[in-house]
């Protein structure tokens, strides 16, 4: 079976620091304002406690890529290996794959004129390395998973607070934080 | 709304006026043995000249424009390849119908075909604005919004060219259009309310917009109201008529929630 890279994100244990999404930035000498990461806070109806849990999310490199189904110069491709790489150069800009995507991962930079996203650092990942991200993420929150392999019972693909999207089949799989454990004194 | 999406207003507006004059030069069978009509050649150049505006509008929507011509290259998934392949189609065929009216003939078939392929080009354009992230929209609706558009722009700008006596039958068709029209935008937003988060928030943003009711009022009723009452398409009414459409395209492209803004959030 060949290899589906994908990231896992540990709600858990995310704090919201920002460091992937740093990481990503600094990797690609990103213009002011373009980040390719996002730290979504969980609203109060989906985890209702004082702790704040987050998704880090960037592109999920879905099965079914909407991005790459609607591009009308294919500007994307898909790796035998799941990832969904876009090629700048091929770019015209013209955000069709912006509008399609249910999680908002391709970014317009209107200063290059040209859409960007996640490419999973394949580059990286080609050479043995880990993505920028998931390098940088200092709590471990960030995991990069071989779903063709991937042993967690724990993991969930559609999390509350996540677009629910069998048909599209996005790779990304998370770990719900764990309800806060309240402890009451006896008299 | 962003406004790197107004120049998409005015390319679906322009274009799909162009599509609904040419279905109503269609429709209402004015490929006559004797030769075309006085109006048929000022038509053609109307849909000529607003494909073009269309056309070029959507050049302003792209980052990289030089690169426009590159746009066909994935046919085998993309809309977005053939509804700008369905164009380019209709322009060759609407540019033929223009050179036949000019030289004093008139040819059904050509202008049936150029109908035609116009008809696809609008559905191509409804499946394009379909957006998988926006669930309100990711349906039928763009397409019935858009051949709302198409037949009562096209009526109405029609009304410019043809005969007199032909006016009445074009005032009857648009009024009925106008009705459509009237019950699928109002409808259409309360159908959202009982929807999930994403389709109740589209719906809340329209039903609390004044362009949302300015466009129903004005777009909408009130031509509705004097297209009853005289029996005719003023020469003032296209003009009115735009304006609401105008206003309905900014919402359309403005206030439908897509699901990427809402992470984190319940759907």
């Amino acid at each position: 079976m060949s290899a589906r890279f994908a990231f896992m994100v540990d709600a858990g244990l995310c704090i919201g620091c920002g460091t992937c999404g740093m990481a990503c930035k600094n990797q690609y000498h990103q213009d002011e304002g373009i980040v390719w990461r996002q730290i979504y806070p969980l609203s109060e109806e989906i985890y209702p406690h004082r702790d704040r849990a987050f998704y880090s999310l960037a592109c999920n490199h879905c099965e079914q890529p909407v991005c790459l189904q609607g591009c009308p110069v294919g500007a994307y491709t898909k790796r035998p290996d799941g990832i969904v790489v876009h090629e700048p150069e091929a770019c015209i800009g013209c955000k069709n794959c912006v509008r399609a995507c249910p999680f908002g991962a391709p970014r317009y930079n209107p200063k290059r004129g040209r859409v960007g996203k996640c490419s999973l650092c394949y580059q990286r990942i080609d050479a043995g390395l880990s993505p920028a991200c998931v390098q940088a993420c200092p709590t471990g929150a960030l995991r990069l998973v071989d779903l063709s392999g991937l042993d967690e019972p724990a993991a969930v693909q559609f999390p509350p607070g996540y677009p629910r999207r069998p048909d599209i089949d996005p790779s990304t799989r998370f770990k719900f934080p764990d309800q806060p454990v309240m402890v009451r004194r006896h008299a | 709304m962003d406004l790197q999406e107004f120049p998409l207003v005015l390319f679906t507006l322009l274009t799909q006026t162009a599509v609904g004059l040419a279905l109503v030069a269609a429709v209402h069978g004015r490929a006559v043995a004797e030769g075309p009509e006085p109006g048929e050649r000022a038509e053609w150049g109307a849909v000529l000249g607003l494909l073009v505006l269309g056309v070029a509008a959507a050049f302003f929507h792209l980052g990289q424009p030089l690169g426009a011509f590159r746009m066909v290259a994935n046919l085998k998934t993309a809309w977005l390849s053939r509804e700008i392949l369905a164009f380019a189609v209709f322009g060759v065929l609407a540019v033929a119908a223009a050179v036949v009216a000019y030289r004093g003939r008139s040819n059904g078939w050509l202008i049936r075909a150029t109908a035609l392929v116009g008809l696809v080009a609008l559905i191509a354009t409804g499946m394009t604005y379909a957006a998988p992230s926006m669930p309100a929209i990711h349906n039928a609706l763009p397409l019935v919004f858009f051949g709302l558009t198409a037949v009562t722009l096209g009526v109405a700008a029609a009304s410019y060219f043809v005969p007199e006596d032909t006016r009445p039958r074009l005032a009857g068709i648009l009024s009925y259009a106008l009705v459509v029209a009237l019950v699928v935008y109002l409808a259409v937003p309360f159908v959202w309310l009982a929807g999930g988060v994403l389709m109740h928030e589209t719906g809340q943003a329209f039903l609390t917009s004044p362009l949302y009711w300015g466009r129903i009022l004005l777009g909408l009723a009130l031509p509705l109201a004097v297209v009853w009452r005289t029996r005719s398409i003023p020469a003032w009414l296209p003009v009115l008529l735009v304006l609401g459409e105008l206003a309905g395209r900014i919402v359309f492209f403005g206030l439908v929630a897509a699901s990427g803004a809402n992470m984190g959030m319940p759907y």
